[in-house]
Parts: structure tokens; C-alpha cells; sequence
């Protein structure tokens, strides 16, 4: 039962990247020629929010469906680990450099309210770099 | 004398008496009379006020007004006038504030007896009601802006600002500093080289957002010369400050993709 689940999981995680990624093609998000303010909002919410939030969909529904495979391989998990740490990075970095742009610039007015802010848009990130983690801690079931 | 002459002689006396104590008339040409708000209401005078605000820069802290600019768009030389005195009433608070350290600006005390047009406005607002019927502004409205009612409806102008010896270090002395990678559409992890923010708040059609989810651009050229500034336009840093509703990043992309 869990692999149909998965597998369905999976499938709606498929379609959600496809989406997403098909919406960033539509904004020119990927032609890195293309500069200013609303094209560099839609590559961050891209980046952080919406294919985060797919490949947590896409993830769970292979851990769901094929969890012995990624079990059984190493270099997934040695790789799932090391972009989770990485995602971690990226999240924390990101946050602390908004928040100090705040106090740097803008007198930190609010800066608890920034801060609580990034950590909510960043929850996309968090979660999928939790989910990485989880996964390439996952032992082989007995 | 018989008694006509008499008669006479005293009304003329009379006559000549009068006009001396009568006070004298007053020749006032034109000019000395100077311009008056006379035809204005505070409802035409604010709508002008509105056409003003991209003639109205910061020279670091001061406002300056493009005299030129505004007459070239048409505004009337009394509106200018006017507009010269609020804006140097309100360099000369800004002065004071420095100087005396004041908190609350309502501590301050300027005489508006300098500024002859703003104190003519200031005695038309001490008169002024608003009429009973005012217009309720559309809920999908906001100070800062909406999908359907965006702030500001336009493509703000970016007027070449002149040549310095160094752009960089006098934009950062006006205030502005390096854009966020993310909001000019570089590494987000790497300030803009060329792109420069300045925070302010936005006075608009439907009230006034406050500082900083606006901003000012500055932008220099590659050779640290040549500098532009766009003034008023939602401020893509949407990261480095509190949003005023929830959806506020969207449509600061949105807005921006769009004007």
C-alpha cells in the first residue's frame, strides 16, 4: 500500500517540477543574460520556494515507493547528504545576509519581523534539506 | 468774504482735508504684488502637487526641485512657487532637526512669515473641509499598491543625474548603497555592481507606504562617472524589510515585470 501511495506521490512531485520548471522557462528565468528586479524575484522564488516545495513532493514519493533502492545505494545517499548540507548553507546564508542588509541599511527596523520572514520563505528549503538528511540516513529495513 | 465764498472757501478746505487724511492709495505693480493661490483649492493644488513628484529630487539629504522640468511639463509658475517653499520649509526643518537634536517635529517652530505662498496654503487648509461626499476608495486598493491599483501606474522616469569623479562614493553619500544580488537579478549571494537602492516611503493616490518597501534606483555606468536615478518604484529588496501585506513580493515582481 505505501508504494502506491508513493508512487502517486511521486508522480504528482513529477508533475509539480515539470510545472514549475516549465513556468521558469516561461519567465526566461534560465537565461542568465536577463537582468533586473522582477526577473531576479522570479529566479529566487523559483530557486527557493517552488522547486523546493516540488522536489519535497518528488522526494517523499520516492522514499514512499522505492525505499529499499535508495537504501541499497551509497553514492544517492552520500550525494542526498551533501545537498542537504548544502541547502542548509544556502538557507542560513541567505537569511543572515537579509537580516543584516535590514539592520545595514534600513536602521533594523523590524528586523525580528526579516528574520521570521526568510525563515518562513525558506521553510521550502529546510524541509527538503531535512528530507535529504533523513534519507541518506536511512538504514536497510530488517 | 461774503457768505457764498465762505461757504466755499470751507468746503474746499474740507475737500482738501479729507484727502489728506485719506490714506494713499497704494501702487503695487504686478510683480511686487507676487504670485497668490487665488482660483486654487486644496483639491487642484494637491493633484498639481502629484504631477510634481518626479521634479522633486534628494541631493542627499535636501529635497531639490527641477524647476525646468516642471515648467516644461506645464505645471503653473504659482504652483512651482509654492512647491519651492514647502520644499525649502522642509530642507530648513530637516537642518533644524539636525541642529537642535529635535525628536518629534511637531517640537518645531518655523515662522511660515518667509515662505509667503505656503503660508496662504496653510491658511486655505486651516479653512478647508473635506466635502461630505468623499469618494470611499475601493477595497482592493492600498497604499502601497495593488494588482489593480498599482503604485505608481507608470514606468518612472530615469533622468541622467550628472558626472562625478567618483559615482560610486557619491551615491552612497546620497544615501543609496549596492543593490542585493537577488533584486537586480545577479548571484543573490553578491551585492549589485552598477545597481543602487535607496529606501523611502511613497506618498500615492491611495495614502502613504512607508519606508523603505520603496525606493529610488541609482544606477552608474561601468566607468564610475555617469550616474541615473529613478525615482519611487517598489522596493525589490523585498527580503531586507517587513512586507505591509502578505502577498507583497509577488507583486513587487509582478510590478516589475510589468512597468
Amino acid at each position: 500500500m505505501p508504494r502506491i501511495v508513493g508512487k502517486i506521490v511521486l508522480l504528482i512531485g513529477l508533475l509539480a517540477t515539470v510545472g514549475v520548471a516549465g513556468w521558469a522557462f516561461s519567465h526566461a528565468l534560465f537565461d542568465f543574460t536577463q537582468k533586473g528586479a522582477g526577473v531576479g524575484l522570479g529566479r529566487v522564488f523559483f530557486f527557493f520556494l517552488y522547486l523546493p516545495t516540488a522536489l519535497c513532493v518528488l522526494i517523499g514519493g520516492v522514499l514512499l515507493a522505492f525505499r529499499d533502492r535508495v537504501t541499497e545505494n551509497g553514492v544517492v545517499k552520500t550525494g542526498a547528504l551533501v545537498v542537504s548540507l548544502l541547502l542548509l548553507l544556502v538557507a542560513a546564508g541567505f537569511t543572515m545576509e537579509n537580516v543584516m542588509n535590514n539592520i545595514r541599511y534600513y536602521g533594523g527596523e523590524g528586523a525580528l519581523g526579516v528574520l521570521i520572514q526568510n525563515l518562513f520563505f525558506d521553510l521550502p528549503l529546510l524541509l527538503l534539506s531535512g528530507l535529504l538528511f533523513y534519507l541518506s540516513r536511512l538504514g536497510r529495513a530488517k | 468774504m461774503n457768505t457764498k465764498n465762505k461757504f466755499l472757501f470751507f468746503m474746499l478746505v474740507a475737500v482738501m482735508l479729507t484727502i489728506q487724511a485719506a490714506p494713499a492709495p497704494v501702487q503695487v505693480s504686478a510683480a511686487q504684488q507676487g504670485p497668490s493661490l487665488r482660483g486654487y483649492t486644496v483639491e487642484t493644488i494637491s493633484a498639481e502637487f502629484r504631477r510634481l513628484d518626479h521634479f522633486v529630487t534628494f541631493k542627499g539629504e535636501y529635497q531639490v526641485l527641477d524647476v525646468a522640468g516642471a515648467r516644461s511639463a506645464g505645471i503653473a509658475d504659482v504652483i512651482i512657487t509654492l512647491a519651492q517653499d514647502v520644499v525649502e520649509y522642509q530642507n530648513r526643518m530637516r537642518e533644524v532637526v539636525k541642529a537642535q537634536d529635535v525628536k518629534d517635529v511637531e517640537e518645531l517652530d518655523i515662522p511660515l512669515t518667509e515662505y509667503p505662498l505656503l503660508a496662504e496654503f496653510d491658511a486655505i487648509l486651516q479653512d478647508y473641509k473635506p466635502s461630505g461626499q468623499v469618494e470611499p476608495l475601493a477595497p482592493d486598493t492600498h497604499p502601497c499598491g495593488t494588482y489593480s491599483h498599482p503604485v505608481p501606474n507608470y514606468t518612472p522616469p530615469r533622468p541622467y543625474i550628472g558626472w562625478y569623479t567618483n559615482a560610486h562614493n557619491t551615491l552612497v553619500s546620497w544615501g543609496f548603497h549596492q543593490t542585493a544580488g537577488y533584486a537586480c537579478g545577479q548571484d543573490p549571494f553578491v551585492p549589485c555592481e552598477l545597481d543602487y537602492t535607496r529606501g523611502r516611503g511613497y506618498s500615492g493616490p491611495y495614502g502613504y507606504c512607508s519606508s523603505p518597501r520603496f525606493r529610488d534606483q541609482g544606477s552608474r555606468n561601468a566607468g564610475n562617472h555617469d550616474i541615473w536615478i529613478q525615482y519611487g518604484e517598489p522596493n525589490p529588496e523585498i527580503f531586507s524589510y517587513s512586507w505591509p501585506y502578505w502577498d507583497w513580493g509577488w507583486y513587487v515582481q509582478w510590478w516589475h515585470d510589468t512597468y
